[in-house]
């Protein structure tokens, strides 16, 4: 094609007033009203369940914090147990600390051994664990002891915790955290475990 | 397809026409969905991306967390490994030069290195400056290592405390140290200070005098402890032990194995009585014996009973053994003014795969120092973390009567039992330390002032790691590299 005949090609196609006609438009328009509802069916669908699924993704957030800092406690810690039910855990540990093992921390705080105990237990379909920190004396939750603070919940089980002894004075704390399958949606396992790096201070 | 009124040919050619057209609702349609599946599948990739953040981070977390300990543990092995004339505490290896932070530590240049995994670790080591710090932060031959890991920029920071032996003075504090307990039956004295990590378990009409240190959250158990002829008071804390290292003691030409029976002579000397004596698979009266019944093993001393009670003396020097076994009515004796240091090695170095007895004096043995100054008998027990050792006194065995010497024994991962009516004067440190539990153990333990001021040897420097703990924020680039642990 010339030059001129593109030219003309293309004011012909300016001029004319071909388009789209009216059925096409009605088929065009339903099957995008057919997309665009599904699309709100779903988007709907997702608000319905999204406070279900942020509890969920909050409580396994809220799940791998805890397990992030309980290994971090069980790698710098020594003597730690677990009770026979796996359901509790005691280990001696370095903790940031405002002035005693029973004050929250603040910036700059040293770090300092406390006594930290886990304990897991079922509260309802659900179990959830708390995180109580007591000064290095003391062998059971008392007086001096920090108020527990609830660290994971949501839970399938209490059995958390497992404690292989390794060398004499050496052990392996193991933490598994285990979500129930739900309202569809499968089960969900957090599992992570640590040698303590510490050599005991006697005892258990 | 042809419609029903048009002719085949102008029907199908319309179609065909229509359908080759880029127009009609074919275009928007398909623009509109493909718009769609755009914007579902970017907010799933979105979605993922944020959920991979995590995982992502938590390994690079774990990574950094190794590539720190693995920084610590080379300069711990680079201790440990290097022959450094003159030892090896207070220099830097590789070699630099110490900077002193302000705060009592003067620390090594920075090391740096990178993994096969693409991680990177850096570490410095520090020394404390007793001399420059009043009440130093820890004693010689103590260091500390603060590595700092890097992996996909995430940073984590581990500061490890080691210690050697090496001249240290274990027994300064308290002269009875059991690490991880003590326990004592009835009628059982203990004088001088004790410590334990774990509890100190009383039994009925115990006295224990001086001052007792039981671990955080431990106790003395059926306490208050009781001391008629003075005090006791108990306080909590933490003791450590530094591994023993015998240093070049166990290779051949470097101790003093070979004077048995020449050097270090058997008595009384008939035939009968040298043939009760075994070292080594050889028998003093210079006959092979590694029979069960009466020989030995290698390294093995052995004194068997008979013979009007065979005695054997031992003139100075250092000897390592693997096991040594007094039967009943032997003595050992330590000649005037000598010193002896015996090193039992390490149960693996002695191929004993299970639980071992490597100190057995059996009922009516003794060890006997003779005259002489401070610090006569030291024995040191190497041990292992995973094959339990035992040092056995048994019944009526004594350990110098007079109690106006040095007896040392050193074992912080070996167990030590006292057995009934058994008398220990001196400065006693094991794993656990526990004497007979029947209704009268009769056990006398005392230190001495001199057993208590004693120096471990100051062999090359073997580092154990004495403690472990993660840190907050990156490694300063000045002052104290352990800021924020």
């Amino acid at each position: 094609m010339t030059e001129v005949g593109r030219h003309r090609a293309l004011l012909a196609r300016l001029r004319s007033e071909q388009g789209f006609t009216l059925a096409e438009l009605l088929i065009a328009m339903m099957l995008g009203l057919i997309v665009l509802a599904t699309a709100v069916f779903v988007f709907t669908a997702g608000i319905h369940v999204q406070p279900r699924i942020q509890k969920r993704a909050m409580e396994i957030q809220q799940a791998r914090t805890m397990s992030e800092r309980m290994t971090r406690e069980l790698r710098q810690g020594s003597n730690a147990s677990v009770s026979a039910d796996a359901s509790q855990l005691m280990v001696l540990t370095y903790v940031p600390q405002s002035t005693s093992c029973n004050t929250p921390a603040s910036p700059g705080s040293t770090i300092a051994r406390c006594r930290v105990f886990y304990r897991c237990t079922a509260a309802g379909s659900t179990s959830s664990c708390t995180r109580t920190q007591c000064p290095p004396a003391l062998l059971a939750v008392g007086v001096g002891c920090s108020p527990p603070a609830t660290v994971v919940s949501g839970l399938s089980t209490s059995q958390v915790f497992t404690f292989s002894p390794q060398a004499p004075g050496q052990a392996y704390v193991g933490v598994r955290l285990g979500f129930p399958a739900e309202n569809g949606d499968d089960a969900i396992t957090i599992q992570d475990g640590v040698a303590l790096r510490n050599p005991p201070l006697g005892g258990p | 397809m042809c419609v029903y009124g048009m002719t085949m040919r102008n029907g199908c050619r319309k179609w065909s026409t229509r359908a080759a057209e880029d127009g009609g609702f074919t275009l928007p349609v398909v623009m509109l969905m493909v718009f769609a599946a755009f914007a579902v599948a970017s907010a799933a990739v979105l979605s993922s991306l944020s959920a991979q953040s995590g995982t992502t981070r938590d390994l690079h977390t774990k990574g950094a967390l190794a590539a720190a300990e693995a920084g610590a543990h080379e300069a711990v092995l680079r201790y440990n490994a290097t022959t450094v004339s003159g030892g090896s505490w207070g220099k830097c290896l590789p070699t630099g030069t110490t900077i002193s932070d302000g705060a009592g530590w003067s620390w090594c240049p920075t090391q740096e290195a990178q993994l096969p995994d693409g991680t990177t670790y850096t570490y410095r080591v520090g020394f404390p400056q007793p001399q420059q710090v009043p009440g130093a932060p820890l004693p010689a031959h103590t260091a500390q290592v603060v590595s700092q890991g890097n992996s996909g920029g995430v940073t984590r920071r581990v500061d490890m405390t080691i210690r050697s032996a090496s001249s240290q003075t274990p027994f300064t504090s308290a002269g009875i140290v059991g690490l991880n307990s003590i326990t004592l039956g009835s009628n059982v004295t203990m004088q001088g200070n004790s410590a334990t990590n774990g509890d100190l378990t009383l039994s009925t009409n115990d006295t224990v005098c001086g001052s007792i240190q039981v671990g955080p959250g431990r106790t003395v158990v059926a306490g208050p402890p009781t001391c008629p002829t003075g005090t006791s008071s108990v306080t909590q804390g933490t003791t450590a032990l530094p591994p023993v290292n015998q240093g070049d003691v166990a290779l051949p030409g470097q101790n003093q194995n070979t004077n048995f029976f020449t050097v270090n002579p058997v008595s009384p000397t008939t035939i009968n009585a040298m043939r009760r004596v075994c070292f080594n698979g050889m028998n003093a009266a210079g006959e092979a014996d590694t029979t069960t019944q009466t020989g030995c093993g290698a390294r093995e001393l052995r004194l068997r009973n008979g013979a009007g009670g065979v005695s054997l003396t031992l003139n100075g020097g250092n000897y390592s053994l693997c096991k040594l076994t007094m039967e009943s009515g032997t003595t050992l004796y330590v000649a005037n003014g000598a010193k002896v240091t015996i090193y039992f090695d390490a149960p693996e170095a002695c191929n004993y795969a299970s639980s071992t007895t490597q100190l057995s004096m059996d009922a009516n043995t003794s060890i006997q120092v003779n005259g002489g100054t401070a610090q006569n008998l030291r024995m040191l027990f190497v041990g292992s973390d995973t094959i339990p050792t035992t040092a056995t006194f048994s019944s009526n065995t004594t350990q110098d009567v007079a109690c106006n010497q040095d007896f040392v024994i050193y074992g912080p991962r070996t167990d030590i039992v006292l057995a009934s009516n058994s008398y220990f004067c001196g400065a006693l440190a094991g794993k656990t330390v526990r004497t007979d539990n029947n209704n009268n153990a009769n056990v006398t333990i005392k230190t001495s002032t001199e057993a208590t001021q004693y120096t471990l040897p100051g062999w090359v420097d073997h580092y154990a790691i004495d403690d472990f703990k993660e840190c907050t924020g990156v490694m300063p680039s000045v002052g104290s590299p352990s800021s924020g642990c």
